[in-house]
């Protein structure tokens, strides 16, 4: 997200603008040789991407059994009275699992960005291993640890803590836990990376000048963070939008997500074209969370200019 | 009983040879490549159910008549409809044999995706209930839908889906998600005798079980999860999944509740356009004769619907609709209709599911 903000500005060279009328022809040549570049994945992305994407839109707006072009199918995501309360859920969804890795991420990238290279590589591997395993393997391992008869249930109820099994799984605390599990590691690296990049020197002013470790964590490093910190959370955002399997596993298909809906439309219902209306209108909102994350991430870059 | 079912080998082998013979004489099928005319393609289910039918409908199907089977495995129990919709438009379907769930089969009828099959190139539909037998092929793989229970936790055995809502069983119950239309029906069974017409009151007494309920499955493989681990006691469930599992002794049966238990089949349909209809035909008409379907009984307690096929004791009470008779039991489910009012059911069941 972060390399999306920064290319419409480098995309503008800035000698192409005054480009005097001898250079013309040289400059270009080099300049169509650069965007030739772009060809083959331009090609690749129409043929896979804008292609279907157009499909999708062209389903979308024929509703079946209408002769005519329609928007019904997008009419209806707002009022048939369930979608869009599941569209909000989804999104209420969306928020706790960002803020939940934003809660376990940071301070772990902060451990990251301290520990020698053996530690860091140690937590990299597991805080990346999730992704490595089959999804349903992971959340089968969670039913077993955190059902009402799993280990930490167990544990708990043999230390005597607790009376009755706590209600982990099957809920929006199991999903939270279980797309937590996986999408931490979105959010840890572009963190850690922009932690990294920081001199360490601006910190170590900031202390010489008297200012306390909180001050110092609170001012400076937090700020200079924050372009690792937007670009990681609107990753784990968006990811969870589009989050199927889980919360059919651990949510006990009680936690019903948007794409459990279009999935239901698409498989039992036969209702393409209203799938591909929701599928649009989910898309359609994660660009504007795209836009306004590549927004807030340049008004950073912009107000660090100005210091 | 050997005997029997060795004459019925040879009958349908005898069988299988007259199909051949005619496919042969076909003038459509001697201008074709004879190559591309022996490979059959059939669609197959996964898991247990999967292997059975490879074990003992394909593989004994292809050695006895020399035609390679290719298997296209599908994910779960349903067909990919969207693809298939895709292929019989554009005319090249990728399978000759495709099984049905009912409301794929409504739809695929509708969408007007099956071929007819003549009850005349079918030999063995003499044999067979004639309600299992549609235009578009006949109606295998019975199971049954019933309660299962963990006899470990459940020492007096539930005998009505009413016990579903038995307060002791808070938290311990489950529904079928994925088949939610007749979860639906079953709770209409319990709050007003009838399976349709599904309104409010039904859902004010799926919301009387919500407190009983620990989760909704989609998949068979998650139901045995639940049930293996004891957490889940009491759910609806197919005989299938059930007895497998009781076998490797886990702590569980099945009963088929008193209101009613529900049956259902898989119509077995030959995709219009596809390559090799003749023996598609054969195929299945192999595969509903004796021999295959007694396999499957014994294997994993699907029934038939032929009639020739004779249980022991033991396996007719697992099979549960091992005669007319019990199949009478079992709940009259209409399609058209199920079908017609699945968007709005699934709106009010996934509205509950917020309340």
């Amino acid at each position: 997200m972060a390399s999306d903000a920064s290319l419409p500005s480098s995309l503008a060279d800035p000698r192409g603008k005054w480009m005097s009328l001898k250079n013309l022809g040289r400059q270009g040549f080099s300049r169509l040789g650069w965007w030739g570049l772009l060809a083959p994945a331009m090609a690749l992305y129409a043929l896979v991407f804008f292609m279907p994407l157009g499909v999708l839109v062209g389903e979308s707006v024929h509703p079946s059994g209408a002769p005519q072009l329609s928007l019904a199918n997008y009419a209806a995501f707002f009022t048939d009275g369930v979608t869009f309360s599941i569209f909000a859920r989804t999104v209420r969804l969306a928020f706790f699992v960002t803020l939940t890795c934003l809660v376990f991420g940071y301070p772990l990238a902060l451990f990251m960005r301290r520990a020698g290279p053996v530690l860091r590589l140690v937590a990299l591997t597991i805080v990346v291993s999730p992704l490595l395993t089959s999804v349903i393997v992971r959340n089968v391992a969670w039913l077993l640890v955190l059902g009402r008869e799993g280990m930490v249930n167990t544990l708990l109820r043999q230390a005597g803590l607790i009376d009755a099994p706590l209600p982990l799984l099957y809920n929006t605390f199991g999903v939270v836990v279980g797309v937590t599990h996986v999408y931490l590691a979105f959010l840890v690296l572009p963190v850690f990376s922009s932690l990294l990049a920081i001199d360490p020197s601006v910190e170590q002013a900031a202390s010489s000048l008297g200012a306390s470790r909180f001050t110092v964590f609170r001012k400076v490093t937090v700020p200079l963070s924050l372009p690792g910190v937007i670009a990681g959370s609107t990753l784990v955002f968006v990811l969870t939008m589009g989050v199927y399997l889980t919360p059919v596993i651990m949510g006990g298909s009680f936690v019903t997500t948007l794409p459990m809906v279009m999935t239901d439309l698409v498989r039992t219902q036969f209702d393409w074209s209203r799938a591909a209306a929701f599928a649009i209108v989910l898309l359609a909102f994660i660009a504007v969370v795209m836009v306004a994350s590549s927004r807030a991430e340049r008004r950073i870059e912009r107000m660090r200019g100005e210091l | 009983m050997s005997d029997k079912m060795n004459m019925s080998r040879r009958t349908a082998l005898k069988t299988f040879g007259v199909a051949a013979a005619g496919a042969l004489a076909a003038p459509a099928v001697i201008t074709r490549s004879l190559a591309a005319s022996e490979t059959l393609v059939v669609y197959n289910f996964d898991g247990l159910l999967g292997k059975v039918i490879k074990d003992h409908w394909i593989d004994p199907f292809s050695q006895s008549t020399g035609v390679k089977v290719e298997v296209l495995t599908m994910q779960g129990s349903s067909p990919p409809m969207a693809k298939i919709k895709a292929q019989v438009d554009a005319g090249r379907p990728d399978a000759d044999v495709i099984p049905m769930q009912m409301p794929d089969y409504v739809f695929g009828v509708r969408n007007n995706l099956f071929q007819t099959i003549d009850a005349k190139d079918m030999p063995e539909y003499a044999n067979l209930y004639p309600d299992y037998i549609t235009p578009h092929g006949p109606k295998l793989v019975l199971w049954s839908y019933g309660l299962a229970y963990n006899t470990d936790k459940i020492k007096t055995a539930p005998t009505a889906w009413a016990d579903l809502w038995d307060p002791q069983y808070k938290g311990k119950a489950a529904l079928n998600e994925a088949l939610f239309d007749q979860a639906l029906q079953m709770v209409n069974l319990v709050a007003k005798g009838k399976p349709l017409p599904v309104d409010d009151a039904t859902f004010a007494a799926l919301t009387r079980l919500r407190p009983n309920l620990a989760t909704l499955w989609t998949t068979g493989a998650q139901a045995e999860q639940l049930l293996r681990t004891g957490e889940v006691w009491i759910m609806p469930v197919w005989n299938g999944r059930v007895y497998p599992l009781k076998d490797q002794g886990v702590p569980i049966d099945f009963v088929s509740p008193k209101e009613g238990f529900f049956t259902r089949a898989d119509p077995f349909c030959i995709p219009r356009g596809a390559k090799n209809p003749e023996l598609a035909k054969a195929f299945i008409n192999f595969s509903c004769t004796v021999a295959p379907q007694q396999a499957l009984a014994k294997g994993l307690f699907y029934a038939s619907p032929n009639q020739k096929v004779v249980y022991p004791p033991e396996i007719a009470k697992r099979v549960v609709v091992s005669t007319r008779e019990e199949l009478a039991r079992a709940v009259p489910e209409d399609f058209e209709v199920i079908v017609d009012n699945l968007p709005d059911w699934r709106r009010r069941w996934d509205a509950w599911k917020q309340s």
